[in-house]
C-alpha cells in the first residue's frame, strides 16, 4: 500500500496498465419490467473500454440501466456481463458492486460527517480494512483537491465541493468501472472544468472505465471517446464519436467574403443544393452555407465554379462535420446515423 | 493557499479487499458517531437516566453495607470475647458462638432479603427506565432511515456491496446502541454494583439466573422497540415526521388501550400497547403481580411476535426500494 508521503512519478509516467479490447459491460437482449412497463426493451450494447457517454432523453431507462450495472436489479430476461460477472444471483449482483463505483446525480451526503469520514466509512463499507480506507479516502480527496476541507463537516461544502466529494468516495476502492451520474451538475464554469479534467484524467490517463451519464452534449464530447445513446430501453447509437461526427463526403461548409446572396444565387443556377450552415461557437458572427454535392461527385470544383462564374470570392471551403448534438437528434428522432457498431447493434 | 506547482496524482490501491469485512458494524459505529455529534441532546435525554443509576447504585451499596456492618459486628463481638482473658472465657465463647449460631438463619434470612430487594429495585429502576429508551431510541432512530431517504444517502450505501439486511443490521446496531445505553449499560452497572458489593459475591452466587434474566429482558425490549422505531422511520421521508410517526404510534397505543379498559372495563385493549406487553413478560420473568396487566403471557408473546413480524415486514419492503434506488 502507498502512503500519501511517498513521492510518486508524474502521471504520465506512470502509464496504467494497459487497457483491454474486451467489452467492460456487455448486454444482450436485457429486459427489465415493472409491471407492465418496459424500461429495458431487448436492449444490446456493448460498453468498450475507456471513457464512454451514455446519452438519453429523460425515461429513455438510464437509471434502470445504472441499476443493473450495479447489481442492484436483477434483470426480468437476457443476459449481462458487467465487470466480468454476470448478476444472476444475489451474491454476484454483490460481487459487482466491489468492482464498479457509482457517482449519483443527488447531493445525497449526511451533513454532520466530514468528507475523510465519509470517504473512509464508504470505503470501509466496501471492504477495505480500517487503515486502508483511511489511507485511501486522504489520497481520493487530494486527487480531487478537497485535502484542506477534508476534516470540515459536509453541510459547509459548496457544490462542486460535494461533487468531488462524490467522485472521491466512488474512486475509494480504486474500481474497474466508474459510473458517473451527470458529475457536472449545478456547478459553476470553473467547477465545470476541474470535474470535467478529473473525469477526462480518469479515463483517458488512469486506465478507468468511465461510463459517464450526462445531457451536456458538450462534456460527454469533452471527456469520452464512444458514446452510446439509449431511447425506449433500446441502444439507438453506439459509436465512436469521432466516427459519429466524421466529415460528411457529400455535405461541405462555404463562407463567401462577399455577398453571400451572389453565391446563393450561383449555386442556384448550377443545381447545388444549400442551407444555411449553423453558426460555430468559436466563431458566432460568421455565416457559411452548407453545399450539398451531387450524387456522383466527390470533390469541391463545381463550388469553386459557381463561385468564379458568379465573382464570389470564397473565404473557406471545408467538409462539414456533425456535432455530437446533431448525431444525438438525429438518433432519438429515429434517423439513419452512420456509425459503426463496434459488435453492438444499432437501430 | 495551494502552491501553483502542486499536482494531484491518482493513486491507484495496491492492497486488497477483506474477504469478511463487518459492514454492519461500520455502518452502525458510523450511525453512532453522527449522534455524538450534536452534545445537547444527549446532555438532556441522558441526565435523567444517569442520576437514576448512580442513585440506584448507592442504594444498592448502602444496602449491603448495612448487612455487613451487621455480620461484622458479629465477628467483632466473637472476637472481643476471645481476647479478654477473662476466667468465664470459655463459658462467654461458647454462649456467643450459641448467639452467632441462633442469629446465622437471621443473617441468612437478611441476605436473602437483602437480595430480594436488590432484585426489585432493580427491576423498578428497568420500568422507570422504559420511557426513556422510547424516548432516546426515538430522538436518535427516528432519522436513521428517514433521512437517508431524504437525502438519497441509500444511492451511496446500496452501491457498497451490501444487502438490505446487512443495512437493516448496520442501524439496527445503531438504534440499539442508543437504547443501551439507557437501559442495558445502566442495569448492568447495576448488576455489578450488587456483585462487588454483596459479601462474598453473594448476589452472583445467588441471583445469577436473575442477572442473566435482566439482560436478557432488556435486549429484548431494545431490539424490539429499535425494531419499530426503524419501520416508522423508513416509512417516514424526513426526520421530524418519522419522529411525530414514533411518538403517534406509542402516544396512541398506550393511551388508546387505557381508553377502551376504561370505558369497555376490561384490560384486554392494553395489549395494543408493545411496552404494556413487556411488563407482562416481565412480570412473568420476574415473579411479580402489579395487577394491571393480567391477561395470559402467551397473548403478550403472541402481540410482540405480531410488531415484530409487521416492522420486519414494513422493513423488507421499503429497504427493497431503497436497495433499488427508490
Amino acid at each position: 500500500m502507498e502512503t500519501a508521503d511517498l513521492p510518486q512519478p508524474p502521471t504520465d509516467e506512470r502509464d496504467a496498465a494497459p487497457r483491454s479490447s474486451e467489452p467492460v459491460v456487455r448486454l444482450r437482449a436485457l429486459t427489465k419490467t415493472y409491471g407492465k412497463v418496459e424500461a429495458l426493451r431487448g436492449l444490446d450494447m456493448d460498453v468498450p473500454p475507456g471513457p464512454v457517454g451514455l446519452l438519453g432523453p429523460n425515461g429513455a431507462g438510464k437509471t434502470t440501466l445504472i441499476g443493473l450495472l450495479l447489481g442492484l436489479l436483477e434483470p426480468t430476461s437476457g443476459e449481462a456481463t458487467i465487470a466480468g460477472l454476470s448478476p444472476t444471483t444475489r451474491s454476484q449482483r454483490v460481487e459487482i458492486r466491489k468492482r464498479v463505483g457509482y457517482m449519483p446525480e443527488s447531493d445525497c451526503l449526511l451533513p454532520l460527517m466530514s468528507g475523510v469520514e465519509l470517504v473512509s466509512t464508504l470505503g470501509r463499507m466496501t471492504g477495505l480494512s480500517k487503515e486502508d480506507a483511511m489511507t485511501r479516502a486522504h489520497e481520493v480527496l487530494d486527487y480531487v483537491e478537497l485535502e484542506e476541507a477534508r476534516y470540515r463537516p459536509l453541510d459547509g461544502y459548496s457544490t462542486g465541493m460535494k461533487q468531488r466529494l462524490k467522485l472521491a468516495q466512488a474512486l475509494v476502492h480504486d474500481p474497474d468501472l466508474l459510473l458517473l451520474d451527470e458529475p457536472t451538475n449545478g456547478l459553476d464554469p470553473k467547477g465545470r472544468r476541474e470535474m470535467l479534467r478529473l473525469v477526462d484524467d480518469l479515463g483517458r490517463n488512469q486506465g478507468k472505465n468511465v461510463l459517464l451519464c450526462s445531457h451536456l452534449l458538450p462534456d460527454v464530447e469533452k471527456t469520452c471517446d464512444h458514446v452510446i445513446v439509449i431511447v425506449q430501453g433500446q441502444a439507438r447509437l453506439s459509436g465512436s464519436i469521432a466516427e459519429l461526427t466524421a466529415a460528411d463526403q457529400h455535405s461541405v461548409r462555404v463562407e463567401a467574403s462577399g455577398d453571400e446572396e451572389l453565391l446563393r444565387r450561383a449555386l442556384d443556377a448550377s443545381d447545388l443544393t444549400w442551407e444555411p450552415a449553423p453558426s460555430r461557437p468559436e466563431a458566432p458572427g460568421r455565416t457559411g452555407l452548407v453545399v450539398t454535392l451531387p450524387p456522383g461527385v466527390e470533390d469541391s470544383d463545381v463550388i469553386f465554379g459557381a463561385a468564379a462564374a458568379a465573382g464570389v470570392v470564397l473565404r473557406s471551403v471545408e467538409p462539414q462535420r456533425s456535432t455530437l448534438e446533431e448525431v444525438f437528434l438525429r438518433a432519438v428522432d429515429g434517423d439513419d446515423v452512420p456509425a459503426s457498431n463496434n459488435g453492438a447493434p444499432t437501430a | 493557499m495551494k502552491a501553483a506547482t502542486h499536482t494531484e496524482i491518482y493513486r491507484p490501491f495496491k492492497g486488497r479487499l477483506l474477504a469478511r469485512p463487518m459492514r454492519a458494524l461500520v455502518l452502525a459505529w458510523s450511525g453512532v458517531r453522527l449522534g455524538f455529534r450534536k452534545k445537547l441532546p444527549a446532555l438532556l435525554l441522558f441526565a435523567v437516566p444517569v442520576i437514576t443509576t448512580i442513585t440506584v447504585a448507592f442504594v444498592i451499596n448502602l444496602k449491603f453495607d448495612a448487612k455487613n456492618m451487621l455480620d461484622d459486628a458479629f465477628a467483632q463481638g466473637i472476637t472481643d470475647v476471645e481476647t479478654e482473658g477473662d476466667p468465664m472465657t470459655q463459658v462467654r465463647i461458647s454462649a456467643a458462638q450459641s448467639l452467632a449460631r441462633a442469629n446465622s438463619d437471621r443473617v441468612a434470612m437478611m441476605v436473602s432479603s437483602t437480595i430480594a430487594d436488590v432484585e426489585a429495585l432493580v427491576y423498578g429502576f428497568i420500568n422507570q427506565m422504559s420511557f426513556f429508551v422510547i424516548l432516546v431510541m426515538g430522538w436518535y432512530g427516528a432519522g436513521l432511515i428517514a433521512e437517508d431517504k431524504r437525502l438519497r444517502a441509500n444511492l451511496l450505501y446500496f452501491a457498497r456491496p451490501i444487502t438490505r439486511w446487512t443495512y437493516l443490521r448496520g442501524k439496527l446496531g445503531t438504534a440499539v446502541f442508543w437504547g443501551a445505553c439507557v437501559v442495558m449499560a445502566p442495569t448492568t452497572i447495576l448488576l455489578s454494583t450488587a456483585c462487588f458489593v454483596s459479601p462474598e459475591y453473594q448476589f452472583l452466587k445467588e441471583s445469577w439466573p436473575a442477572i442473566l434474566k435482566f439482560e436478557g429482558y432488556t435486549l429484548a425490549y431494545v431490539l424490539v422497540h429499535a425494531l419499530l422505531v426503524l419501520a416508522i422511520s423508513s416509512l417516514a421521508d424526513r426526520r421530524n415526521r418519522a419522529l411525530a410517526g414514533v411518538f403517534g404510534v406509542y402516544l396512541l397505543t398506550y393511551l388508546g388501550g387505557e381508553s377502551m379498559t376504561r370505558m369497555f372495563d376490561g384490560q384486554g385493549w392494553r395489549l395494543m400497547s408493545l411496552p404494556r406487553n413487556f411488563q407482562r413478560v416481565a412480570e412473568s420473568m420476574f415473579d411479580l403481580q402489579s395487577g394491571a396487566v393480567d391477561w395470559p403471557l402467551e397473548a403478550s408473546i403472541w402481540m410482540i411476535g405480531l410488531y415484530v413480524v409487521v416492522s420486519l415486514a414494513v422493513l423488507s419492503t421499503q429497504l427493497g426500494r431503497m436497495e433499488r434506488g427508490a
